[in-house]
C-alpha cells in the first residue's frame, strides 16, 4: 500500500512538473486564442437579418415563439436573435451554408443550458433521458409557437409529447389511472432526476400525493378504505406486487397488473 | 431492422458519390472516424448506463457529412456508423429549393440499463439472477417525398419506421422471504423484454409561402404492435421459486386528419383555426402466468404454485378512441407595442374497451387448487373540454420586455366501468361523473439593465380542480378497494417561480445565476370523510454558472446546481418523506498549448445523500450516491481541414442506495481524426 502511494506521488509529482514545463514553454511561442465549445472560431456577430436570407421559413414563425419574449427594444438588447442560441453567424453567412461554421443546439443542448441552468443539473442526473439521442428539439420547438408543445389550449393534448415515442403507455385501458388524464409528468420529471425511470420520488409517497386518506385510528395507514400499513413493508405501491400496472389495466380495477 | 448490415451501409456510403457529378458543384464534407473503450473495475451495467456506452469499445465512423450543391440542387448526406455502441445513421436530402425534395434515412441506438433491482440492508440481502447488462435498441427508418406547385403550395408524402427493440430493467420487483425475520420483502430483480414497431403514414398539403393566407391539410395513418414481456420472478432460492411472466400485445391502428388555416386580416390583426379529429382501434392481447420458464403455458397443476398466485390468459379486447379537438386563435396588435393573443380550444372525446380473459388464483393448501373463472371487464367514457388562454405581451419600453397570460380548462366527462364474471354477477358496477376545472396564471419581464447584464423573471399559480361524483357503485362503503370511487375531491395548487441574472462585466468574464422555486399541494377527500393535504412538495434549485478567459489563450468554466427538493406526505411516519436532493456541477478549461495544440481538463461531479434506513416499517428508500468524472482532452488541429483528438477519462461511481452493488472505477480512453473537406 506505501510503495502504491509513493509510486502514485512520484508520478504525479513528475507529471505536474512535466505539464508545468509544457505550459512556461508554450507561453514563449504561442500566440493565438483556445477554442471554447460551443462556438465557432474567428466568426463575428451579424444580426438576425442576415439570417431571413435563406431561412425565412424558419424565422417567418418566430414572433409568435415562447422565445420571442426575449426580444425587446432598446440599444442593450440589440444583440438578441438568432445568434444569441447559434453563435456567431458571419462565416455561415460569408459562406452561404454549412454546419460546422454555426452552433446546431438540436445536436448540442448546451446553448439551451446558458439560461436553462436548472435543465443542465437534471439532464446531468443518473436517471435521465440517454444523452446525446433524446435532445431539447426533440420535445420543445424553440422556433415556432409554445416551447411546451401540448395541453392548455393547444390542438395537441399534454401528453402526446410524451406519447410519441412512448406508445406502449397510450392505452385506452379498461381500467384507467386517473393520473394519466392530468398529465405523465404528475409521476415523472422528463428532464431527469435522482431517481430510476426519471420518478419525482422513489418510495411511495409519490403515490401517497394523491391517495393518501385521512387516518381514522392511530397505528393505520388507510388507503382507499384499507390499512396499508403492513403492505408498504413490502416495497413501495408498483414495485411490491400489489400495483403493477400503473399506467392502466384490462384485467383489475386496482391496477393490480 | 435490429442487425447492422455493412455491405448495405458501405453502398449506400458510396451512393451519393456517382450522384450531382455536374462540374459547377461545390462540395463540402466532414468525416469523422474514432473510437474508444474503458478499462473497468466494478459494475458493468452501471458504468454502461452512465456513460451510454459499450464497456467493450466502440469505434467506427463518427460522423460522415457530405454537402454537395449547385446552382439548382442540394444534396446532404449524413452517416455514423459505431459498432459496439449499436449506433448507426444513414440520411440523405435531395433537394430542388421551391421545385422538390427528397429525404430518406435510417438511425439506430442503443439505451443501456441496469437490471439492479433492491437490497435490504439489516440482511444484507441482494439477488443477482440474471445478466443484468440490459439494453434497449431504438430504430427509425424514413421516406419523404416533397414537391411544390407554382405558387409553392407544398405536397408532402412521408413514411416512417419506428421500432424498440431489446431489454430493460423493471421497477416491478418479486418478493423473498430471505430477508430474517422481516417477513416477506419485494427486492428481487425483474426485467421487460420489448418488441415495439410502428408503421406511419402520412400526407399533407399546404401553403405558407404567403404573408396574408397559410394553411395546411393532412391526415396520418399509423399501426403500432406491441409484443412485450415482463419477466418476474419469486422466492428464488426458495422451495417456492417462480417465474412469472406478464405479456401485453396489442395492435393499434391510428388515424388523424387535422387542417390548419391562418389568415391575416390587417395589419393589426392575425387569425387562425385549427381542428383534428383521431379515431383509435386496438386490438388488446395478453396473458399473466407463472411456471418454472419465461412465457409459459398455465398448467393448473403447476408444481411449485402457491395460495394466491394471480394471473389471467386468453386475454382478448379490443379499444375505440374518437376524439375531436378544434382551436382558434388571434394574435392583435391593439397599440403600438401591444400584442395580444387569445386562443379557444374544445375536445370531445368518446372511448369504449371491452376485454375478456380467464382470471387464474390458487386456493389454500395443501390442494392449491387452481380457480379459472371467465371474466369481462367494460368501461366507456365520455370526456368535453372546453380551454381558454389570453396572453398579452407589452415592449414598449425600451430594454424591457413583458408578458403576461391566463389559462382556463373546464372539463366534465363520464366513466363507466364494469367487470363481470361468466355467471353474469358484477363485480364492479360503477357509473363516475367527473369534472375537471383548472386555471394557470403566469407573468414573465426581462429587463435588459445595460449591455452585458439581464435580469428575467417568472411566475405562474396554477391551480386545479378534480371533483369526482359516484352515481352508480356497487362497492359497499367501508370496505377496501373502491378507487376511484372513494375519492370524491382532489385540488391541486402549484407556485412556481425563478429568477435570473446574466452578467458580463467584462468582455471575457461572464455569470449566469439563476434560482427555481416550486411549490405543490394536493387536497384530497374520500367518500365520507374530511379533505386532507395529502402532499406538499417543495423545490428550490440554485444554479451557477461561471466563464472567464484571463487571456486568449486560457478559458476557464465553472457551473454547479444545488437542488433542495422533498414531497412530505403524513404518511412520512410509516415510510418517510421523499428527499431528492442533489448537488452537481462542472469544471472546464481549455488553454491553448501550441501553434496547434490545444489541451482541455474537465471535470463533473454529482452527490445525492438521501439514504434512510426504514427497513422496520419498509424498504430502505432514498438516492445516495457520488459519481466523479475527469477528462483530459488533447486537440491537435493539424491543418485547417486537420484535426486530431485524443481524450482520456476516469469515472467513479459510488452508489450507498445498493450498498456498493453499482459501484465502478473506470479508465476511459477514446480517440478521433476529423477532416474536413
Amino acid at each position: 500500500m506505501t510503495n502504491r502511494f509513493h509510486r502514485f506521488k512520484n508520478t504525479l509529482l513528475f507529471g505536474g512538473a512535466a505539464l508545468w514545463g509544457l505550459v512556461l514553454v508554450s507561453c514563449v511561442v504561442v500566440n493565438r486564442a483556445v477554442i471554447m465549445p460551443p462556438n465557432v472560431p474567428g466568426a463575428t456577430f451579424v444580426g438576425s437579418k442576415e439570417c431571413t436570407e435563406c431561412h425565412q421559413s424558419i424565422t417567418a414563425g418566430f414572433a409568435d415563439a415562447t422565445h420571442a419574449r426575449l426580444r425587446a427594444p432598446g440599444e442593450n438588447a440589440k444583440n438578441v436573435g438568432c445568434e444569441s442560441c447559434h453563435g456567431p453567424g458571419s462565416i455561415h453567412a460569408k459562406k452561404g451554408s454549412g454546419h460546422t461554421n454555426i452552433v446546431n443546439p438540436g445536436r448540442n443542448p448546451e446553448t439551451c443550458f446558458q439560461c436553462h441552468l436548472d435543465k443542465r443539473g437534471e439532464f446531468a442526473l443518473p436517471h435521465t433521458h440517454p444523452s446525446g439521442k433524446v435532445t431539447c428539439s426533440d420535445c420543445h420547438d424553440p422556433h415556432k409557437g409554445d416551447a411546451i408543445m401540448g395541453g392548455g389550449a393547444k390542438l395537441a393534448g399534454a401528453n402526446e409529447t410524451c406519447l410519441k415515442c412512448h406508445s406502449a403507455q397510450r392505452g385506452p385501458y379498461v381500467f384507467e389511472h386517473e393520473a394519466l388524464r392530468d398529465n405523465c409528468t404528475t409521476c415523472h420529471n422528463p428532464h431527469g432526476t435522482v431517481n430510476d425511470k426519471m420518478l419525482k420520488a422513489r418510495n411511495q409517497t409519490l403515490c401517497l400525493q394523491c391517495h393518501f386518506q385521512q387516518q381514522t385510528a392511530t397505528g393505520q395507514l388507510m388507503i382507499g378504505g384499507r390499512d396499508h400499513a403492513a403492505f408498504v413493508q413490502r416495497g413501495t405501491c408498483w414495485s411490491a406486487g400489489c400495483h403493477e400496472a400503473v399506467h392502466g389495466s384490462h384485467v383489475n380495477s386496482s391496477l393490480r397488473f | 431492422m435490429q442487425s447492422f448490415r455493412p455491405r448495405a451501409f458501405l453502398a449506400a456510403l458510396l451512393l451519393p458519390a456517382a450522384l450531382l457529378a455536374a462540374s459547377d458543384v461545390s462540395t463540402e464534407g466532414t468525416i469523422t472516424i474514432g473510437g474508444g473503450g474503458a478499462l473497468l473495475s466494478g459494475d458493468r451495467p452501471a458504468f454502461q448506463k452512465t456513460t451510454q456506452h459499450k464497456k467493450d469499445g466502440f469505434g467506427g465512423i463518427e460522423e460522415f457529412r457530405l454537402s454537395r450543391e449547385s446552382k439548382d440542387w442540394l444534396f446532404n448526406f449524413d452517416a455514423r456508423i459505431m459498432p459496439g455502441d449499436d449506433d448507426y445513421r444513414l440520411a440523405a436530402r435531395w433537394e430542388k429549393p421551391e421545385k422538390f425534395y427528397l429525404d430518406a434515412g435510417f438511425e439506430q441506438f442503443r439505451v443501456f440499463s441496469d437490471g439492479t433491482a433492491g437490497f435490504f440492508r439489516p440482511t444484507n440481502t441482494s439477488f443477482r439472477l440474471y445478466n443484468e447488462d440490459l439494453s434497449l435498441t431504438r430504430s427509425k427508418a424514413w421516406l419523404e417525398l416533397g414537391a411544390y406547385t407554382a405558387n409553392q403550395t407544398l405536397l408532402r408524402f412521408r413514411y416512417e419506421y419506428n421500432a424498440r427493440n431489446g431489454t430493460k430493467g423493471s421497477t416491478h420487483w418479486g418478493d423473498t422471504n430471505l430477508v430474517g425475520i422481516a417477513g416477506t420483502r419485494n427486492i428481487v430483480p425483474s426485467f421487460y423484454d420489448l418488441d415495439e414497431t410502428t408503421h406511419l403514414f402520412s400526407v399533407d398539403v399546404g401553403n405558407d409561402s404567403r404573408e396574408d393566407v397559410k394553411w395546411n391539410v393532412g391526415a396520418r395513418y399509423s399501426e403500432t404492435e406491441l409484443n412485450n414481456n415482463r419477466n418476474m420472478r419469486r422466492r428464488p432460492s426458495e422451495t417456492a421459486d417462480r417465474i412469472v411472466t406478464q405479456k401485453d400485445a396489442t395492435k393499434t391502428d391510428l388515424f388523424a386528419a387535422h387542417g390548419f388555416y391562418e389568415r391575416k386580416v390587417n395589419e393589426q390583426l392575425t387569425v387562425s383555426a385549427g381542428a383534428l379529429i383521431t379515431d383509435l382501434d386496438s386490438a388488446i392481447g395478453g396473458s399473466r402466468i407463472y411456471g418454472q420458464a419465461y412465457d409459459p403455458v398455465f398448467d393448473p397443476a403447476y408444481l411449485r404454485r402457491q395460495q394466491r398466485d394471480e394471473g389471467y390468459f386468453d386475454l382478448t379486447g379490443h379499444a375505440e378512441m374518437k376524439q375531436t379537438i378544434l382551436n382558434l386563435n388571434a394574435v392583435y396588435f391593439p397599440r403600438k407595442n401591444w400584442s395580444v393573443r387569445p386562443s379557444i380550444r374544445f375536445e370531445n372525446l368518446h372511448q369504449e374497451t371491452v376485454s375478456e380473459f380467464m382470471e387464474t388464483n390458487i386456493g389454500a393448501g395443501p390442494a392449491f387448487a387452481a380457480i379459472v373463472e371467465e371474466v369481462e371487464g367494460e368501461q366507456k367514457k365520455k370526456w368535453n373540454e372546453f380551454a381558454e388562454s389570453l396572453e398579452l405581451r407589452y415592449t414598449g419600453k425600451p430594454n424591457w420586455t413583458f408578458s403576461t397570460e391566463g389559462e382556463w380548462v373546464q372539463g366534465s366527462g363520464n366513466v363507466d366501468e364494469e367487470r363481470i364474471l361468466h355467471t353474469g354477477v358484477l363485480t364492479i358496477d360503477r357509473d363516475n361523473d367527473n369534472t375537471r376545472m383548472s386555471q394557470k396564471y403566469s407573468a414573465k419581464a426581462n429587463w435588459y439593465a445595460k449591455p452585458g447584464l439581464t435580469f428575467a423573471a417568472q411566475y405562474y399559480y396554477k391551480s386545479a380542480v378534480n371533483d369526482y361524483d359516484a352515481v352508480r357503485d356497487n362497492t359497499p362503503a367501508g370496505t377496501a378497494d373502491r378507487y376511484p370511487a372513494y375519492i370524491t375531491d382532489q385540488d391541486f395548487e402549484t407556485n412556481d417561480f425563478n429568477f435570473r441574472v446574466s452578467w458580463r462585466p467584462a468582455s471575457l468574464l461572464s455569470f449566469v445565476t439563476r434560482y427555481d422555486f416550486q411549490r405543490s399541494r394536493i387536497k384530497s377527500q374520500e367518500k365520507g370523510l374530511a379533505p386532507v393535504e395529502s402532499s406538499e412538495m417543495t423545490s428550490h434549485i440554485l444554479s451557477e454558472s461561471i466563464t472567464w478567459s484571463p487571456t486568449a489563450r486560457l478559458y476557464l468554466s465553472g457551473s454547479v446546481n444545488v437542488t433542495w427538493d422533498q414531497l412530505a406526505t403524513p404518511a412520512y411516519r410509516f415510510v418517510l418523506n421523499s428527499d431528492n436532493n442533489y448537488v452537481n456541477g462542472s469544471l472546464g478549461g481549455g488553454y491553448a498549448l501550441a501553434k496547434k495544440d490545444d489541451v482541455y481538463l474537465d471535470y463533473s461531479f454529482f452527490r445525492a445523500s438521501n439514504f434512510a434506513d426504514n427497513s422496520t416499517l419498509s424498504l430502505p428508500y432514498g438516492a445516495s450516491q457520488k459519481q466523479q468524472a475527469t477528462y483530459l482532452t488533447w486537440v491537435r488541429r493539424q491543418s485547417d481541414t486537420l484535426i486530431y483528438t485524443v481524450k482520456y477519462g476516469y469515472l467513479t461511481n459510488r452508489d450507498g442506495t445498493w450498498a456498493g452493488r453499482a459501484d465502478f472505477d473506470a479508465h476511459m480512453i477514446y480517440a478521433k481524426v476529423q477532416y474536413h473537406f
